[in-house]
């Protein structure tokens, strides 16, 4: 490694991440400074979105470097950049939602904004790391800002035992991750992935030792993104973290998590070995099912949406399959489009089961949304185009996300991956509809419901329900700016 | 005007409508005068953009086709769709259908839903489907008829479910909507496989492609069947028909439009629109003749001992839907397009025949209770007369026309064979039976209608469709009369040669004879058949009874529809609702219960922390990490 100082130019391109944990800290730091009384509530959520909004503007605002900074540990490219954007409107959405939420709005919400910022932070870092000490870095970052957050929850028992649950198998998966480094590290000699890339796919033909650290690595992130057989804490999770934390661990840290795969894909990693590339493909099919199928039979909201994001991810990993085998860039474009509109339509869906939970997880039982499609024409209508649009019904943007994947996998010639995807796309239309079907067709209680105070949220449910639409008839429009931003490092 | 302007126009009026009433209006508004008017407007808009555009079509100086390039949809890596849309010989007549008879319905519709609660609702739904519908037959690429056909699928599931307050209603509703989805997967694999043969998925460079038949079982039969199989979830066509009869649940309007007219036509129409393709792949259309033909028959069977006036037309449908896929499975595409046209026709009169007919009997829909009707329902009843006479196929009707040259076809055509004639012959003489039956129960004979119920006429904006509808399915067949017919009176058959631009048929090889033979085999069949129904239910209504006795097994499976719905149930829906039970409780709560208390020692090792859990979910869940990460271990060291 050469050692060169770093020079101010590329210092700050650390500026964004630095700038938004200080806005993390702002909020808290005022609660300290007066007393330990919260700042109100508006005021921390007014701090955190001018920071937020800040932070967007000065990612756009420094450009782009198209290979590796701070001795090849992070780079700041068109993805990194598309993929911040995203995380940061996911964030800012998520305090929204907190904002509304009866479970989170009356309670702890400096603390809660800190929390959050955090572990954007750490998505930032994950979005531009080449290394995959720096991915872990950024993974823990990330995830030891959750564990807090989800047992932050108002009530006690179900947000405690999530949080416990999701920091043990957490943690486990993180040493399992770190342990796949390692190998990784011991038969290359470095960590540095675009690297790594040069020979990875020698390597991955005759090393075990190499094939054994890149499935480690698979596993690692594969708990996050609930793969199957390590999805099993999904629903849990979800279940019982406060709900807007629910939507940001669904959107931001699946987002995040397949950008880290992606990198993966264009760096050779599962190029070359059959038996990892079959491993892979069983885990697509199975996580799909598991996802699926598991979901057709609950009860409550909250994990429908969990078995759903499992199976999600099912289909995401057939992109990155797919991506993987020839680094195809047509497949890995797909597959951060999918990540990209999934994160959208599942922001609304977890939007308005957030503006219906009541106190003490309350209102999240399915039977709770018999007729809300009439008392509720707005959030009914938005929660069918996100209900719909999960199942994939054209013209929603679901659609197009699922055939994209698909038609990328047909094209690297994964045809059984794809009918089995189409298979369980047709199996999920039932949970999905079911939802719908009692919005509209059950008999409503005579109970009102009544959302005060809930104007953020709604705004989230109006913006990605129109994005859900438009994104859907007007693809192109986020195809093409990922099209040019996932490019293969290695080769510059 | 240009091109575009007018597709642009036939596409969005219907759109525009159902944003003001579906946004516009306010959901509890019961101002079905209003919204129905606006919803009216909106298709009658529409209805002359398509005819203008089929005007140019016929025209002169008649340009092949006429286009419309909009935006580029998607474009990633090979694979193109636009935003474009086109009007030529094929989807000229579909759309004249679809906004014709679209607009008359929409006209209905107002008289018929001036007690509903919610008008609005149902008119932004019905104009929502125009759209979808017109998208579906104008994509100029398989990708966007995808995006119609699930759309109008999306309708007809919201327009079926539309009374919602009746739970079986909203059940009608999701098994459209789930055995729909079957017949979709099966379209989204063929498109796939398409695309992988072909590179494209636009109709235009399809069809300058030259295909080779393909005699065995190559990609490209694999491709056209799935695409059947898409085409039998949206045709209900055997064995995905089962959505079709409980689709009666919505609207009759609805059904006449939706469930007759044009949606469940789809499957015909996409068989058409890639005749060329279904051409090379003879085992593709053996299939979908022999499909064809066992519906046909198998449906009427059902139909004739239904008692709800809607569901033995629901069955009729199902059975006609048959007819026009044994005419494309024999490779008379043609006379598949000619069935569709003038079915639609008869068809969408006779739902809003019987529509009237429920709306003057105070929402009363078994037969058992009419009788007598002609009289106090004398517009209803002419015209519905009208539409028995053409399904039955009496000469010079439309029907007659249609059904015969499928039926020709079938035995002159080599791809068609003499058993399939014969099974289309007796679908032909079972409709005249329960066609009869129909009409005999309902509205001639002694009245059985009950005496607190005042029947009435129906008011005018539902009787003027019908009168027209009425008038259509006399003459609507007189554009395609058959040459060994027109050649004595020197009519030429304007169908055929409408069609040939874009369609080519398998050559169909008979004498003058033999057509006049079956011709007449088909109508006296019929004609017999029907004069045994007008005479057992008109003059000997306990003759009937006797034979009930007599065969009460057969009667018995008959009219439980062959229990095709229980097997389902049985076979398919069960076991899947066991098979997620199992999934949830076994391999996510309870799987590792036993052996967890075996394994947790090695869990355990991570730290006794764990055991401060209330339950021991944290352990199944380790020991999944630990038996997933060992398993892909294993498979990566074992060579």
């Amino acid at each position: 490694m050469e050692f060169t100082t770093l020079s101010i130019a590329e210092s700050l391109f650390l500026l964004p991440m630095t700038a938004l944990f200080l806005t993390a800290c702002i909020p808290i730091t005022l609660k300290v400074l007066n007393k330990n009384i919260e700042p109100s509530n508006r005021l921390t959520l007014s701090i955190a979105t001018v920071g937020i909004i800040v932070v967007a503007v000065l990612t756009k605002l420094q450009g782009l470097n198209p290979s590796p900074l701070f001795f090849g540990a992070l780079i700041f490219d068109k993805m990194a950049q598309e993929i911040n954007h995203t995380v940061l409107a996911i964030t800012l959405f998520t305090l929204f939602l907190s904002y509304s939420n009866v479970n989170t709005k009356e309670h702890t919400l400096a603390e809660h904004v800190f929390l959050v910022l955090s572990s954007a932070t750490g998505m930032m870092t994950l979005a531009s790391s080449t290394d995959l000490m720096v991915t872990f870095v950024g993974l823990e970052l990330m995830s030891i800002a959750l564990y807090v957050l989800i047992a932050l929850g108002h009530e006690q028992r179900f947000s405690k035992e999530a949080a416990f649950k999701y920091f043990i198998l957490g943690s486990f998966a993180s040493a399992i991750f770190l342990f796949g480094v390692s190998f990784i590290f011991g038969v290359s000699g470095t960590t540095q992935m675009h690297v790594i890339a040069n020979s990875a796919q020698s390597l991955l033909t005759n090393n075990n030792l190499f094939i054994i650290g890149v499935g480690m690595i698979i596993i690692g992130i594969g708990f996050k993104v609930s793969l199957f057989p390590f999805h099993a804490w999904t629903p849990d999770v979800y279940q019982g973290a406060p709900t807007p934390v629910s939507a940001f661990m669904a959107t931001g840290v699946k987002l995040v998590m397949f950008a880290a795969f992606i990198r993966l894909a264009m760096d050779n990693f599962f190029n070359g070995s059959t038996k990892l590339n079959l491993i892979m493909q069983i885990l697509a099919v199975l996580t799909m099912f598991a996802g699926n199928i598991s979901a057709l039979v609950q009860e409550n909201v909250k994990r429908i949406v969990a078995y759903s994001s499992v199976a999600h991810a099912g289909y995401m990993f057939i992109g990155i399959i797919a991506a993987s085998q020839a680094s195809s860039l047509d497949a890995a474009t797909a597959t951060l489009f999918y990540v990209i509109i999934y994160a959208v339509m599942n922001m609304g869906a977890f939007a308005v089961i957030s503006i219906f939970e009541r106190q003490n997880r309350d209102g999240l039982n399915i039977n709770n949304y018999a007729g809300i499609g009439f008392k509720k024409p707005f959030l009914g209508a938005a929660l069918s185009i996100f209900m719909l649009s999960l199942a994939g019904m054209p013209p929603m943007v679901g659609f197009i996300g699922k055939f994209y994947v698909f038609s990328s996998a047909i094209q690297e010639g994964y045809l059984w991956l794809t009918i089995f995807g189409v298979l369980n796309s047709l199996v999920s239309a039932y949970y999905y509809l079911r939802v719908v079907v009692i919005m509209y067709m059950k008999e409503p209680s005579d109970e009102e419901i009544k959302t005060p105070g809930a104007w953020p949220a709604k705004a989230v449910v109006a913006i990605t329900a129109v994005l859900t639409i438009i994104f859907g008839i007007m693809s192109q429009a986020i195809y093409r700016p990922s099209e040019k931003s996932v490019t293969k490092i290695s080769q510059k | 005007m240009t091109d575009k302007f007018l597709i642009a126009t036939m596409l969005l009026s219907p759109l525009i409508g159902f944003l003001i009433n579906g946004l516009l209006v306010n959901y509890n508004n019961k101002s079905y005068l209003r919204s129905g008017i606006v919803a009216t407007v909106a298709a009658a808009i529409s209805f002359l953009a398509a005819a203008t555009l089929f005007l140019k079509l016929l025209g002169v100086s008649a340009p092949e086709v006429v286009k419309a390039h909009f935006f580029e949809w998607i474009n990633v890596g090979q694979f193109k769709a636009n935003a474009a849309f086109v009007v030529d010989h094929i989807s000229g007549i579909m759309i004249l259908i679809i906004t014709g008879v679209g607009t008359l319905i929409h006209l209905y519709s107002i008289g018929y839903m001036s007690h509903d609660e919610k008008p609005a609702k149902y008119f932004s739904y019905l104009n929502l489907f125009l759209f979808n519908m017109l998208i579906l037959v104008l994509g100029d690429n398989l990708l966007l008829l995808f995006v119609g056909w699930e759309g109008v699928g999306l309708c007809s599931y919201l327009l079926i479910g539309f009374w919602f307050t009746d739970s079986e209603k909203a059940k009608a509703g999701m098994k459209a909507f789930v055995v729909n989805r079957i017949g979709d997967a099966g379209f989204i694999l063929g498109l796939f496989l398409i695309f992988i043969l072909f590179k494209t998925v636009e109709f235009e460079e399809l069809a300058k492609l030259t295909y080779a038949p393909e005699l065995g079982w190559g990609l490209l039969t694999f491709a056209t069947m799935f695409l059947f199989i898409g085409a039998t979830g949206k045709s209900a066509q055997i064995p995905l028909y089962v959505w079709l009869p409980d689709a009666m649940a919505g609207p009759t309007p609805v059904s006449a439009l939706i469930h007759a007219a044009t949606m469940v036509t789809a499957g015909v129409y996409m068989i058409v629109r890639l005749n060329f393709m279904f051409m090379a792949t003879p085992n593709t259309m053996m299939l979908i003749a022999t499909i064809g033909a066992l519906t046909a028959v198998f449906a009427a069977s059902i139909g004739l001992f239904q008692n709800d006036i809607k569901k033995i037309l629901a069955y009729s449908t199902v059975s006609q839907l048959g007819y026009m896929f044994l005419g494309v499975g024999v490779g008379a595409f043609k006379a598949g397009m000619f069935h569709l046209m003038t079915h639609a026709f008869f068809k969408a009169l006779m739902f809003l025949g019987a529509g009237s007919v429920i709306h003057g009997m105070h929402e009363e829909q078994d037969v058992r209770k009419m009788g007598g009707l002609s009289k106090k329902m004398p517009i209803t009843y002419l015209t519905f007369l009208f539409g028995w006479l053409a399904i039955i196929g009496t000469p010079l009707f439309s029907g007659f026309f249609s059904k015969d040259e499928i039926l020709w076809k079938t035995f002159a055509s080599p791809m068609g064979s003499k058993f399939l004639w014969f099974l289309g012959v007796l679908g032909a003489a079972l409709t005249a039976f329960y066609m009869t039956r129909l009409m005999a129960l309902t509205f001639w004979g002694k009245s059985r209608v009950d005496k607190s119920v005042h029947v009435h006429e129906s008011p005018i904006v539902m009787t003027l469709p019908l009168v027209i509808l009425a008038v259509l399915s006399l003459i609507g067949g007189w554009v395609g009369i058959p040459e060994v017919i027109g050649h004595i009176f020197s009519i030429p058959n304007g169908w055929e040669h409408w069609l040939s631009k874009q369609v080519v048929d398998a050559a169909a090889h008979g004498s003058h004879l033999e057509e006049w033979l079956t011709m007449a085999t088909s109508v006296i069949l019929a004609g017999c058949s029907a004069y045994c129904a007008y005479f057992i239910y008109t003059k000997k209504a306990d003759a009937l009874e006797k034979l009930k006795n007599q065969y009460g097994k057969i009667y018995n499976i008959i009219s439980n529809k062959y229990y095709i719905d229980e097997l389902y149930q049985k076979t398919i829906v069960v076991p899947l609702v066991l098979l997620s039970k199992w999934f949830w409780s076994f391999v996510d709560v309870k799987i590792v219960d036993r052996t967890t208390y075996l394994l947790a020692d090695i869990v355990r090792g991570a730290g006794s922390s764990l055991r401060l859990m209330v339950n021991g979910n944290v352990q199944q869940y380790a020991l999944y990490i630990v038996a997933g990460m060992v398993a892909v271990l294993v498979v990566i060291l074992t060579r």
